[in-house]
């Protein structure tokens, strides 16, 4: 099935031209995200991290009970990702210790990652927060399918059909975890 | 946003020009290239699946072979036998997307290859200074890389893997302390094999002889 399911979307992503794929890249400040479904965690405390009932199976950007959200598109085979880990654990710290967590949601995404992958990352580097496995590049390529890492801070709009509004997007690493939080909190409103 | 140093701000500039050819070329633009990669991966076009015909099966003893690794010396199969099981992971050539994300992701798993008993030897057919700067390229990897480069692809020949365009199959090739081949898995060349056929073939290592 999951073959079935690869085969699918190579083949619908060759129907589209080149050109398409050429105005994308990563988003901008101002730019709207596209509205994409995701499977809720299964852990308690993750579907409460994110305001999630539950009995909910899957949610979207919309579900999230936070004013803003920091998407992180990693990968188990990155090793930028890797070697981020534990300053992205430091990031989750520190807005614990700035009384900011209820300010921004960190949210990771495992961009062609399967669940086993997903979890053998979290379970190296203790990751706190949720992470959402993504195994045939569904959610990737929401994202533009850009490289690993990639960050996206983004907030909810008024209307839920617009998406979350994009206030930063960082490709690739970042310095340290205080000045990615001082970025992160300008770039908020 | 800080300031940012001319230079530092030039670097990311052109990686973020580099990156946006990247997608522009991808095509398909499937494997997500970590960011140490941008720009030095090369990008193919979408290529058949699986284009050769494994010759070994499960229960056959591996067949032996020696090559030099990126280290300098040579590796022996059948210097395992009696100390560990191996994990012999082809890759179709270095410098290329999948490949490029699919070793690094071994390297957080040393600690469930050593509870297995179990070490990977890589193999491609590049040569040794084409290897040596790929793997550099990765940060490293723990476990040895090994060049079937001369004469061209022979060990993967012999295994049925080599491709007709001179690359080999993505496989997985699981072989036990008595060098009895215990797990095949030949990946579609265009993706990478989920960590769950890892774990399943890491799994076979455990079971009774067939």
């Amino acid at each position: 099935m999951r073959r079935l399911q690869h085969t699918l979307i190579v083949c619908i992503a060759l129907l589209f031209p080149i050109q398409s794929l050429a105005q994308e890249g990563p988003f901008n400040p101002g730019d709207h995200l596209p509205i994409f479904s995701m499977t809720a965690p299964e852990s308690a405390a993750h579907r409460n991290a994110l305001g999630l009932s539950a009995e909910a199976t899957t949610f979207t950007l919309a579900d999230v009970d936070a004013p803003a959200v920091l998407i992180q598109i990693f990968s188990m085979y990155c090793p930028i990702c890797q070697r981020e880990a534990p300053e992205m654990n430091r990031l989750y710290e520190l807005l614990r210790e700035k009384g900011l967590a209820d300010q921004i949601t960190i949210l990771g995404l495992g961009a062609g990652n399967s669940d086993l992958e997903v979890q053998v990352f979290r379970e190296r580097y203790s990751v706190p927060f949720p992470m959402i496995s993504d195994p045939d590049y569904i959610l990737h390529q929401a994202f533009h399918g850009v490289g690993t890492p990639y960050y996206i801070l983004a907030q909810p709009t008024d209307s839920a059909e617009t998406g979350h509004v994009v206030r930063l997007s960082h490709l690739g690493a970042f310095d340290s975890a205080e000045i990615f939080l001082e970025d992160l909190l300008e770039a908020k409103q | 946003m800080r300031p940012l140093h001319p230079l530092k701000f030039m670097v990311q500039t052109t990686l973020l020009i580099g990156i946006t050819w990247m997608v522009f070329l991808a095509g398909a633009a499937f494997a997500s290239p970590s960011q140490d990669f941008a720009g030095q991966v090369y990008q193919p076009q979408h290529l058949t699946p699986i284009d050769s015909e494994l010759n070994v099966r499960v229960g056959d003893q591996a067949p032996d072979f020696t090559l030099p690794a990126t280290q300098g010396e040579t590796i022996t199969l059948s210097d395992f036998q009696g100390q560990k099981n191996v994990m012999l992971s082809f890759v179709p050539a270095a410098w290329t997307p999948v490949c490029s994300d699919q070793w690094p992701g071994y390297n957080i798993l040393q600690d469930i290859f050593d509870a297995h008993e179990t070490i990977i030897l890589g193999i491609t057919v590049d040569n040794i200074p084409t290897l040596h700067s790929w793997i550099a390229a990765m940060g490293g990897l723990w476990f040895p890389v090994l060049s079937d480069f001369w004469p061209h692809g022979h060990t993967a020949e012999v295994y049925g893997l080599l491709r007709s365009d001179g690359t080999t199959e993505r496989a997985l090739i699981f072989v036990d302390k008595q060098g009895v081949i215990r797990f095949t898995h030949v990946e579609d060349i265009n993706i990478r094999p989920p960590l769950e056929i890892v774990m399943e073939g890491l799994q076979a290592l455990g079971d009774p002889a067939p």
